[in-house]
């Protein structure tokens, strides 16, 4: 057995979605009446949600086709997520509620001088909370190498980070709360140009909404030893039910990576969706770019199934075949070989009676009486008339004889 | 002047004398067996015609695909075809037999006799009540074209991934 493809590929130009650098207001952030900052718009948020709790891309149509491929490549934001030794894991500062820290099985340090070096999560990698694992995602100007796939139109992205310079969180967070004024204004702010300006402020906001989704811990509660959580963690599929169970996965930190490249992907949801015109967007976050796809096509081959065919022929002529030998057996008992034609039905129905019964109705169709219909008539010999066979009233007709044609007929010639 | 002689309608030497000694139904016994046989060719020349045809691409026939769905429903057309004669012919003889049984209404009698033509003659009840035997073939008549319908359906197209041997 082998497996023979003969697909052919084609290599052709093509549009390809892809996110741009984010050097502009792009909807992501929303600026009060004294353009102050005010929080990411509500569209931003709704898209970091559904990323979040579906845990996959938003996929995008195909540009190429159903099946085809197309590498592409864009500047964004990305996290670097490693662990860090138990040695030099500084005292994290547990966002929400007070709760004993013996008994944390997982929390964020969000606040103080920690969380200027990126997000800082500790988790229990194995249920108990006396083994917690630290690790530190900090965030990144990244280049996105993806290699696109449609296979029968089903998305796959492939992708290939290089890391390029950390973020400053420290000046994005200004930039953010900048007004925004100076981020508008060529030199507005210390002469730094608005453009990165704005790369640091959409990076920022970006790292804020992801920060806000692991904020928080899961506990154990001292008192009735219940599992307590204050933390968007559950309405990910990374994690189960927390009530239930805690269960982090095995590769934790990297899951957050991808979480952050899923992301930067889905931002070509905006081009068929922009970002609504109630925020000051300028630019748009994903744009069509020129490139190559190669195109895939499957030559089609012929399949055919013998079995398909012959159930239905089979049982045909198997029915058939039983009707003939019962139309071969009926013809013998009648022997005539008759049949439904306008002469055979004229000769069978010369009868006075019928003539009698039929004045008036001549035409047929309506003038057909009920009366007429309701009549009972039986095809057989009719009494009193020698080897007269016709239609007839009941009363008037007696039974045929087996083969009751021919010995009439060949009375007949006597 | 004296009056030609009137002829009546079952005296007529030439009629009776095409009853013989051979038994009148051969040629009909001889129709039933031959549309049989060709059913059969037909149902065999389109499975022989689409066996040819599996596992090859598309463009290495030399046929287009019009084509090919073309002469499959041909196939499938004169086999059914061919059988719905057969089974309506068996139901000319049934119909004449059943009707020298017992007395029916003539409304009955038009039903059955146009029964093939008009499935709404189903209706009457009498007919169903009495004659289903002639209502079985009837059915048997209007389903047997749904071959026709189902059968070009053995042969389908599929994309390049399948396993060859």
């Amino acid at each position: 057995m082998a497996v023979i493809s003969s697909a052919y590929t084609n290599i052709v130009p093509i549009q390809a979605p892809v996110i741009t650098e984010l050097y502009g207001d792009v909807g992501f952030i929303t600026f009060g009446p004294s353009q102050s900052y005010t929080g990411p718009s509500g569209q931003f948020i709704r898209f970091i949600w559904r990323l979040w709790t579906s845990g996959e891309i938003i996929p995008w149509p195909s540009p190429c086709g159903s099946n085809c491929s197309y590498s592409s490549i864009y500047i964004g934001p990305a996290y670097d997520c490693v662990n860090v030794v138990p040695s030099a894991v500084p005292n994290l500062t547990v966002t929400g509620p007070t709760m004993p820290p013996e008994t944390l099985f997982y929390s964020t340090s969000l606040e103080g001088n920690l969380s200027t070096e990126g997000l800082w999560v500790q988790y229990s990698s194995n249920g108990l909370y006396t083994n917690l694992t630290t690790f530190r995602c900090q965030l990144y100007n990244a280049t996105y190498d993806i290699a696109v796939q449609f296979i029968n139109n089903q998305l796959n992205v492939t992708t290939e980070l290089t890391y390029n310079e950390p973020v400053n969180l420290t000046m994005a967070s200004t930039y953010t709360l900048l007004p925004e004024e100076y981020l508008l204004n060529p030199g507005g702010f210390n002469g730094v140009n608005p453009n990165v300006a704005w790369i640091y402020a959409n990076y920022y906001q970006i790292h804020l909404m992801i920060s806000g989704l692991l904020e928080g811990f899961v506990a154990e509660n001292p008192v009735n030893g219940s599992i307590e959580y204050y933390t968007s963690l559950n309405l990910s599929p990374l994690v189960g039910d927390l009530s239930s169970e805690i269960s982090f996965p095995q590769n934790f930190p990297q899951k957050i990576v991808d979480f952050l490249t899923n992301v930067t992907l889905s931002m070509t949801y905006f081009l068929l969706h922009p970002i609504s015109a109630s925020t000051d967007a300028t630019k748009p976050p994903a744009l069509y770019v020129n490139t190559n796809a190669t195109i895939v096509t499957y030559p089609t081959r012929y399949a055919y199934s013998s079995s398909t065919l012959w159930a239905m022929y089979g049982a045909a002529i198997g029915s058939v075949a039983v009707i003939i030998a019962l139309g071969c057996y009926i013809l013998l008992k009648n022997g005539v070989d008759a049949d439904m034609s306008f002469s055979q039905v004229m000769v069978a129905t010369r009868n006075k009676s019928l003539d009698d019964l039929c004045v008036g109705a001549c035409l047929g169709g309506a003038n057909i009486s009920k009366d007429i219909r309701n009549t009972k008539l039986k095809y057989g010999e009719l009494r009193g008339q020698h080897h007269h066979v016709c239609f007839g009233k009941e009363e008037e007709i007696a039974s045929l004889r087996k083969r009751g044609h021919a010995e009439i007929s060949n009375v007949r010639t006597e | 002047m004296k009056p030609a002689a009137q002829p009546t309608l079952s005296s007529t030497p030439r009629d009776d004398r095409n009853c013989g000694h051979i038994f009148p139904g051969w040629k009909s016994m001889g129709l039933w067996f031959s549309m049989l046989l060709i059913a059969v060719l037909a149902g065999i020349g389109q499975d022989r015609f689409y066996a040819y045809l599996h596992g090859r691409l598309t463009e290495e026939v030399s046929i287009s695909q019009a084509w090919v769905s073309r002469v499959g429903n041909t196939f499938a057309y004169l086999f059914k075809t061919v059988l719905v004669l057969a089974v309506g012919k068996a139901f000319c003889q049934a119909f004449w037999l059943s009707i020298r049984r017992d007395a029916l209404r003539l409304g009955t009698i038009s039903a059955i006799f146009n029964l093939l033509g008009n499935p709404l003659n189903v209706l009457d009840q009498e007919l169903r009540k009495k004659r289903f035997g002639l209502l079985t073939l009837a059915i048997i008549t209007w389903m047997i074209p749904l071959c026709a319908v189902f059968s070009p359906g053995a042969l389908t197209g599929c994309q390049d991934t399948a396993i060859h041997s």
